[in-house]
């Protein structure tokens, strides 16, 4: 199964986008559309470092792709409890899991203008308010409504 | 008494004489379906395409060398009647035909309430005689020729089928993975009779009761998962119809309509119905579904959500089916009928473009632009409408509004960017 000419060209942009703006993601199984997905580093403001993984749909750019928290694995909150166990919902900003990582909650109402870098900024946004939770307890929700 | 009226379908007619010719097969048992207490009756060789109405029917077709008097025709039919169909209580319909110097004689006779009577035989004609009254607006051979894709036959989409087919439009694709289910009948063109089929399968024998003649594929799948085997479906067609329920297929369907370079025409009520919008696209002349479709414009004008699955799949896992259960608020089917017919309109003005002769020149002179506003009531996003009255001058209900939206060229979707030339290490190729 593969790509049909209009999303390849898409990925090539999408592609160019990424390796300027997040060198460290890399493409795995680029020509299967069925398995394609891009996975990489992202360092937080205080450094820690998380690998988001995001599974790039067979109808990209027409769905809304998938990005989990791949590492560290298990992904820990506030009191060290794996957040797994939150599944989705609204006050984590989280979805059905994946693979067995967390999901994260990104633009709601997905739009093919949208681009897997803002995708990754988004990842990025959230992993900043999971580290305000580790400090403070709160939900993750309550950091993401004070960054938008 | 009046006449009994018995129709046959000429193709088939012509199919049995073919096979009395050749194989001197001159006995063919017959479908028939009777209609009103024996006032009309329909008789078909072989399962028809079409929904059987009335009530069944014995029948069968004699073929004979010479047509004979009506003394010695009843004796072939009493013949025929004893020895087939013992003294069963239904109606017989008989039919006899005749090949005489070049002309097909037939007679046929009706056995109820157990005496003959002579009905009058008439044959549906093929196709180019069966839409030859519209010749003149529409040019019917091209529309004959034209193969038109449509996905979603929703109370939309199967209106937009049936009218197209009445048109003349003589090969459909049609796309949906629904089956047909209580809550659509009040709505939908297709009744409690086709309860429980997939959608496409009931509207398509709908459009054969048009026009036996027509093409008809059917795919029951969902495009969204399905991509490839909708490229393959829809690439070939000369214009394509979303009448989807959800952006994801549309946003899907627009990417099909640049890839193959098809005018593709979407339509869809928003919340209750209260109207509607209908958007042409066409590829890289017009605005693309993504250069209109944008965040604040679907919040300003959100679907209209009609069914469960539909509503589920716009709302994140976290939201209760309780929640999601509530967002459903069906609107009325007079309301869908002006957008299906808004579609069928632009449709045709496409299909019969550059045809000098098509009597639909003008209109493709009033319809210019690719986007259409319609309001049902002033309410939501048209609660500012002043009220009807009498004046046109300023925007009201149950009026068309062209709106003019220009192509975005920095659309990420249409734009220049789309159109870039694969590079050599181009990684996503099969
Ligand atoms: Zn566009």
């Amino acid at each position: 199964m593969g790509w049909s000419s209009v999303q390849q060209r898409r990925l090539q942009a999408e592609r160019k986008i990424l390796s300027r703006f997040f060198p460290s993601f890399e493409w795995i199984s680029p020509n299967d559309n069925n398995n394609t997905k891009v996975e990489g580093n992202v360092p937080t403001n205080l450094g820690n470092n998380y690998t988001l993984r995001i599974y790039v749909p067979s109808d990209f750019p027409n769905s809304r792709p998938d990005m989990v928290v791949t590492s560290p694995h298990p992904l820990r909150g506030f009191l060290g409890q794996d957040l797994i166990h939150y599944g989705a919902t609204s006050k984590m900003h989280t979805l059905k899991p994946r693979d067995g990582f967390v999901k994260i909650c990104h633009h709601k109402d997905w739009q093919p203008n949208l681009t897997l870098y803002l995708v990754i900024l988004k990842g990025r946004i959230w992993l900043e308010a999971l580290e305000a939770h580790k400090r403070s307890g709160k939900y993750i929700a309550d950091f993401l409504c004070e960054m938008q | 008494m009046s006449t009994t009226f018995v129709y046959m379908l000429e193709e088939q007619v012509q199919a049995a004489y073919e096979s009395f010719r050749t194989f001197q097969n001159n006995f063919l048992p017959g479908i028939a379906c009777g209609f009103d207490g024996g006032d009309v009756f329909h008789v078909y060789t072989s399962a028809p395409k079409v929904h059987i109405a009335g009530y069944p029917c014995h029948s069968a077709i004699q073929f004979l060398i010479r047509m004979p008097d009506t003394e010695e025709s009843l004796a072939i039919v009493t013949k025929i009647c004893k020895t087939k169909f013992g003294n069963n209580p239904k109606p017989v319909v008989i039919v006899l035909l005749a090949a005489e110097e070049k002309r097909l004689e037939h007679r046929v006779f009706i056995h109820i309430s157990g005496q003959f009577r002579e009905g009058s035989l008439k044959f549906i004609p093929e196709q180019s005689e069966l839409y030859s009254r519209s010749k003149g607006l529409l040019e019917t051979s091209i529309l004959e020729n034209c193969r038109v894709g449509i996905v979603g036959l929703g109370s939309g989409g199967s209106t937009v089928a049936l009218e197209l087919a009445k048109a003349g439009v003589g090969n459909f694709v049609l796309i949906d993975f629904d089956r047909m289910e209580l809550a659509n009948i009040s709505r939908h063109i297709c009744g409690i009779g086709d309860l429980g089929r997939y959608k496409t399968k009931a509207v398509r024998d709908l459009l054969y009761a048009r026009n036996p003649y027509i093409k008809v594929k059917t795919a029951e799948i969902n495009i969204n998962t399905n991509l490839e085997k909708t490229n393959s479906l829809l690439k070939d067609c000369d214009l394509i119809i979303a009448a989807t329920d959800n952006d994801r297929s549309r946003f899907n369907l627009n990417q099909i309509a640049l890839q193959y370079r098809i005018t593709t025409i979407f339509g869809r009520a928003i919340t209750r119905a209260a109207g509607g919008d209908v958007l042409r696209v066409r590829p890289y002349q017009g605005p693309c579904l993504a250069c209109i479709f944008t965040n604040d414009f679907l919040k300003s004008r959100p679907d209209e959500i009609s069914q469960f699955r539909q509503a589920r799949s716009q709302n994140p896992d976290y939201v209760s089916e309780e929640e999601v259960k509530a967002t459903i608020q069906v609107g009325l089917s007079c309301d869908i009928l002006p957008i299906s017919n808004m579609i069928v309109k632009l449709a045709l003005v496409e299909l019969s473009r550059g045809c000098e002769a098509s009597g639909l020149v003008s209109l493709a002179e009033d319809l210019v632009a690719d986007f259409y506003i319609w309001a049902n009531r002033r309410e939501l996003s048209y609660a500012n409408y002043l009220k009807m009255g009498y004046g046109s001058k300023t925007p009201s209900i149950l009026r068309w509004y062209g709106a003019r939206y220009d192509r975005d060229l920095t659309c990420f979707v249409c734009g220049d960017q789309s159109q870039s030339f694969l590079l050599e290490d181009n990684i996503f190729a099969g």
